[in-house]
């Protein structure tokens, strides 16, 4: 009998200490493995961001030739919108140079006011006939639908790691792991409503 | 899948002869495996559908031809290039990029060499979505160019097997002048591409009605030359004077696009005439590139009444072009022309042997 009673007096002591190891490894590893998440989530938010700045800057570049070439067929009352649309992918260009934290609202304005105008031009070139009829214009098309679409694609892409990666701070661990760790949620591209007002052009 | 039956066939033989020879355990394994391979053979894993008609617009036998020769693309230059064909798809573009990712286009190796072409015919419009391995290769302006000048040409009249085909031409062409060290790239697409009208149903445009300005008493170097003017011009006129009676005949139904129309202007252009040779009776003339230039076709020149006419009927008969654009002779279709190519080495394909 004491060599019984002694056998469950041990096996109650190690089903006791697994449950405390098991707790501890629980407590140490899950908000380890939910900051290593949320850390790989942010870099991935961060590479998605870097793929729509790399596109931006690519269609603002693509403006200043694009102006260039359509110069000669374009109206003088047309002069406007073409000062307009390079200020535009001017400012577009100061902005993803010279912003130190990403400024998505912002730059998110700035592309959806180019995109506009850009638009607009294109839809007035386009009325040229002998623009219209030639290559080079397709050429043109091609060059800036192509590069709405790029940026349409790295749009969406960033949007979904924003997406995974706010909803994994928002996370019941999450939630407790992020704000001692620095991991704050990041905004999506989109412009905000403000971003059609007219831009102010100086000349 | 001509393997299959062969393989269960050899199997089936083994057993019979195990068999005979009286291993009756022996027999029983390659038996089973016989009927494994013939029986479960329709559930094996085949490779992807590089064509995919979802609406029946092409016949059986061009959905082949497309994918055959969508094959071996793949083969020659390493290019994933499939094609989807649909019904109300949305947004196209959107279709395009989540199409490649499903499907794993040019997800072979690491190289993201895949190319997706998408046609819906409720839209009428028509996308080629490039991978990020072939951006640099097929850059937007280049796939709007074969979009516009060339596919929905053919589209437009109804030839959508044969528009594809043209255009793949042209990627082709583009591939091998681009050949080179394949750099490493993400697999799937970005929203490299292009979009366009499809032109389905829109019927054939008008010919030029423009004529080409021949001096009299030209020469088949002058009327080379006025052709190769006419072609930089994109002169689709199927009545040019500089054409022959049998050239016009074949011209008046032909689909000439503007892509082939410079392709031809640049190859004139890079293309010199180094030998002239004229048939015995003086009616028929050849016009010969050095041997070297492979891509540089010979050109007939037939007498009619008193003026020099470009034979194309003549040139479609007995030139061929390979995968490669090279060209080659059918032999037995030279007819009155023979006497160009009297002496000239050819291969068992009817390839020039380069001396």
């Amino acid at each position: 009998m004491d060599a019984g009673n002694g056998k469950r007096g041990i096996d109650g002591g190690i089903v006791r200490l697994l449950i405390i190891v098991l707790l501890g490894v629980g407590l140490i590893s899950v908000p380890w493995l939910t900051h290593s998440r949320l850390v790989a989530g942010e870099e991935a938010v961060d590479a998605a961001w870097a793929d729509v700045e790399s596109n931006l800057q690519r269609r603002a570049d693509l403006v200043p030739n694009l102006v260039r070439s359509l110069r000669q067929y374009m109206t003088h009352e047309s002069e406007t919108l073409v000062r307009l649309v390079r200020e535009r992918a001017e400012a577009l260009s100061e902005a993803l140079g010279e912003a130190h934290e990403i400024e998505t609202s912002r730059i998110a304005g700035l592309d959806a006011a180019l995109s506009q105008d850009l638009g607009r031009l294109m839809r007035q070139a386009g009325e040229h006939p002998d623009l219209r009829s030639g290559d080079q214009f397709l050429r043109f098309q091609a060059q800036l639908e192509g590069s709405e679409n790029r940026l349409n694609v790295a749009r969406m892409r960033y949007n979904e790691a924003v997406r995974e990666y706010n909803a994994g701070l928002r996370g019941f661990v999450g939630r407790w792991v992020a704000e001692p760790m620095g991991l704050r949620s990041r905004d999506y591209f989109e412009a905000s409503p403000a971003a059609t007002e007219p831009f102010a052009v100086e000349f | 899948m001509a393997v299959v039956p062969v393989v269960g066939a050899g199997l089936l033989l083994l057993a019979l002869l195990l068999a005979g020879r009286g291993w009756r355990l022996a027999w029983w394994g390659p038996l089973g495996l016989a009927a494994l391979v013939l029986l479960g053979s329709p559930w094996w894993p085949r490779g992807p559908e590089l064509v995919e008609d979802r609406v029946g617009l092409l016949a059986d036998a061009e959905r082949e031809r497309l994918s055959d020769y969508h094959a071996l693309l793949g083969a020659d230059h390493g290019i994933d290039y499939r094609v989807v064909i649909g019904r109300e798809l949305g947004d196209l573009d959107r279709f395009a990029v989540d199409h490649f990712r499903r499907h794993g286009l040019g997800a072979g190796g690491d190289a993201g060499r895949g190319l997706l072409l998408v046609l819906d015919v409720a839209a009428n419009e028509v996308r080629l979505e490039v991978g990020h391995g072939l951006e640099a290769v097929f850059v937007d302006a280049f796939v709007a160019y074969v979009e516009a000048r060339q596919m929905t040409e053919f589209f437009a009249v109804g030839r959508v097997a044969d528009g594809i085909l043209a255009s793949t031409e042209l990627i082709v062409a583009q591939a091998e002048t681009a050949e080179g060290e394949v750099l490493p790239a993400l697999a799937g697409s970005g929203g490299a591409g292009a979009r366009m009208p499809a032109r389905l149903g829109e019927g054939a445009t008008a010919a030029d009605e423009a004529q080409v300005v021949i001096a009299d008493g030209a020469t088949p170097h002058d009327v080379l030359a006025a052709y190769r003017r006419a072609m930089q011009q994109r002169n689709d006129n199927p009545e040019l004077a500089i054409y022959g009676r049998e050239t016009r005949r074949m011209l008046a139904d032909w689909v000439m696009t503007p892509a082939q129309m410079d392709n031809m202007a640049r190859s004139l252009a890079g293309c010199p005439v180094a030998r002239e040779l004229t048939a015995a009776d003086a009616r028929r003339v050849v016009l010969l590139a050095p041997v070297a230039e492979r891509r540089c076709p010979p050109y007939f020149f037939v007498r009619e009444g008193e003026a020099w006419r470009l034979d194309l009927a003549g040139m479609m008969q007995a030139v061929r072009f390979g995968r490669d654009n090279r060209w080659r002779l059918e032999v037995g279709a030279l007819g009155p022309y023979g006497f160009g190519f009297e002496g000239m080495a050819l291969d068992a394909n009817g390839y020039p042997v380069v001396p």
